[in-house]
């Protein structure tokens, strides 16, 4: 009697466990998804920010074809970047993006008549904070994926994962020419 | 020399020893009053000069004190003594009953005067050390373009617009009020920083008692973004908020359906653990945490404890426990003027507010986060 007893306080101890770890797996894997969600708005935000600003400045046109051509590309690449979370799949978008906004800026910076202009000003303005919001919501993104991935990860958590959810891994997004310029290299 | 001159010779060099307590305590009458009429960095130094003709270091001459505590004390010792042989009989006959009367008038005399001395000195030295702080603030003050302001009746206006100015269920009172601007790269940012005051009853069924808080609050112009409430204070029941964030004598005119404040979470699970998100609409909300200005909030403001922030009326109202807000570090007194002086020509690097600074430059930040970039007050940062 005491033994069935004490089994059955295990196996109700063990389900609510169970229940716990799954729905807090849930929870990270669908904060993980909402943050990359912010990601690829904003990308796609600050990549029609950048059209409208082309359209403003016909100088652009006239000048700059490269700039235009580098922008399709920028614009094509954000719209292939995959609907579920993949920090990996970041890297190229983000340093093509980096690209053709300093070659905006350098335009900008080579036709007075655009950096007199209020509009482009505005415009400038707004692109740099739509990276800005990119950059912070990449940063929301990583810590997002690293609760998801500690969740799948800890004792326990894996079990209930590999039985019952699948989950796989998320990959952060990580800037590695930023990091190959820093002396310090850690050992993992 | 006869006795005459001598006395004479005594008495002038007496005065001339606790003369400096008169002329230094004349000179902090007539500083506290300059100070009060004090409208530049100019007044407040012409008020600090007025000491430099006193030796330094300067301070409060103790003779008299130790003159009227020892005499009282000779009178006490003789008195008892004088009883003590009475109860003994040392003395022939006993000393008759007028003398008990006179003797007990003359203690109570001279332990009165005594202690009015040390009292009156301790209250001069305060009210010297009160000056230079006085001094200090008011030049930190000024070199931050910030002064004080009456309160008015502005708790009604306030409560109008923010749930912080309606906590408290007895009494609500604001007791400080300064105002000032701060000039961004882009924007003049008008702040006002309160110290408020509430007091909210307890009851566990049978007593009542009553408990005084004190809040602070730091209220600037903000761009407009809807009425959004981030509440860090978790003393507050959610329940309690979700009344109090609009309240229903706010006066505001709002669609039946948005009379409860919608609760949202922001895409950072860091930013929902450290706050709760109410307001008007979840599309404010949304429209409001931006992932930088979700970043910005959660790195930024870890320095103020229950922290609350109310976006409404075109303002931001912070409200916070730290009473430290104001606070400034100086190292000189009007004990050394010269020293004092030497402090304030210094400028305002000598006259770091770091909190305020801190805050309102990460206001100018939000502010710049949330504006029109197509409308901004100039084109090129001031």
């Amino acid at each position: 009697m005491t033994t069935t007893l004490f089994i059955l306080i295990l196996l109700i101890i063990l389900g609510i466990t169970t229940i716990g770890v799954y729905n807090r797996i849930i929870a990270t894997a669908n904060a993980a998804q909402r943050a990359w969600a912010d990601v690829l708005a904003y990308e796609r935000q600050k990549t029609k920010t950048l059209e409208a600003l082309t359209e403003q400045a016909d100088a652009f046109k006239e000048h700059e074809h490269h700039l235009m051509t580098e922008l399709t590309q920028l614009r094509e690449s954000i719209a292939a970047l995959p609907e579920s979370p993949n920090g990996g799949t970041l890297k190229p978008v983000e340093t093509m993006s980096q690209q053709v906004v300093d070659r905006v800026k350098l335009a900008v910076e080579a036709y007075p008549e655009l950096r007199s202009s209020n509009v482009v000003t505005g415009f400038m303005r707004e692109i740099s904070e739509q990276q800005a919001n990119v950059g912070a919501a990449i940063n929301v993104f990583n810590s997002e994926v690293e609760r998801f991935n500690n969740s799948i990860q800890f004792f326990l958590a894996a079990q209930v994962n590999n039985l019952m959810l699948h989950k796989e891994r998320i990959v952060p997004f990580s800037d590695s020419e930023a990091a190959s310029g820093f002396e310090y290299q850690p050992n993992f | 020399m006869n006795i005459t001159t001598r006395f004479a010779v005594w008495l002038h060099e007496f005065k001339a020893r606790i003369q400096p307590n008169t002329r230094l305590f004349k000179l902090i009458r007539k500083a506290e009053y300059r100070l009060g009429t004090a409208l530049s960095l100019e007044d407040i130094r012409s008020i600090v000069e007025l000491f430099r003709e006193l030796e330094s270091p300067i301070t409060f001459r103790y003779l008299t004190v130790f003159l009227s505590v020892g005499l009282a004390s000779i009178v006490w010792i003789i008195l008892i003594a004088v009883n003590m042989a009475d109860a003994h009989g040392w003395v022939g006959q006993k000393l008759p009953s007028p003398y008990f009367v006179l003797q007990d008038a003359i203690l109570v005399c001279v332990t009165v005067s005594a202690a009015s001395v040390v009292f009156r000195l301790r209250s001069h030295r305060r009210a010297f050390d009160a000056l230079s702080s006085d001094l200090h603030r008011r030049y930190a003050y000024l070199l931050h373009g910030i002064k004080t302001a009456p309160v008015k009746d502005d708790l009604a206006g306030l409560a109008k617009h923010f749930a912080e100015f309606r906590r408290g269920d007895t009494g609500r009172v604001l007791s400080n009020k300064v105002v000032g601007s701060y000039q961004g790269d882009t924007h003049k940012l008008s702040f006002t920083y309160y110290r408020f005051r509430y007091v909210k009853c307890t009851s566990d069924g049978e007593n009542t008692s009553k408990q005084e808080y004190e809040r602070f609050a730091l209220i600037n112009e903000f761009p407009p973004v809807g009425n959004v409430l981030i509440r860090g204070d978790h003393r507050a029941q959610p329940k309690v908020i979700v009344i109090t964030l609009f309240g229903d004598d706010s006066g505001i005119e709002r669609e039946p359906k948005k009379q409860v404040p919608e609760r949202y979470t922001s895409s950072s699970s860091a930013f929902n653990k450290r706050f709760n998100i109410f307001g008007s609409t979840k599309i404010a909300c949304a429209r409001l945490l931006k992932p930088i200005t979700t970043l910005t909030l959660l790195e930024k403001t870890a320095s103020l404890e229950r922290l609350n922030m109310q976006f409404a009326d075109e303002r931001l109202c912070m409200s916070f426990d730290n009473k430290d807000m104001l606070h400034f570090t100086t190292y000189t007194t009007l004990h050394n003027p010269e020293a004092m002086l030497e402090e304030m020509q210094g400028g305002i690097d000598n006259y770091r507010i770091p909190l305020l600074e801190h805050y309102l430059k990460l206001n100018h930040r939000l502010a710049c986060q949330h504006d029109d970039n197509f409308s901004l007050p100039s084109d090129k940062p001031a």
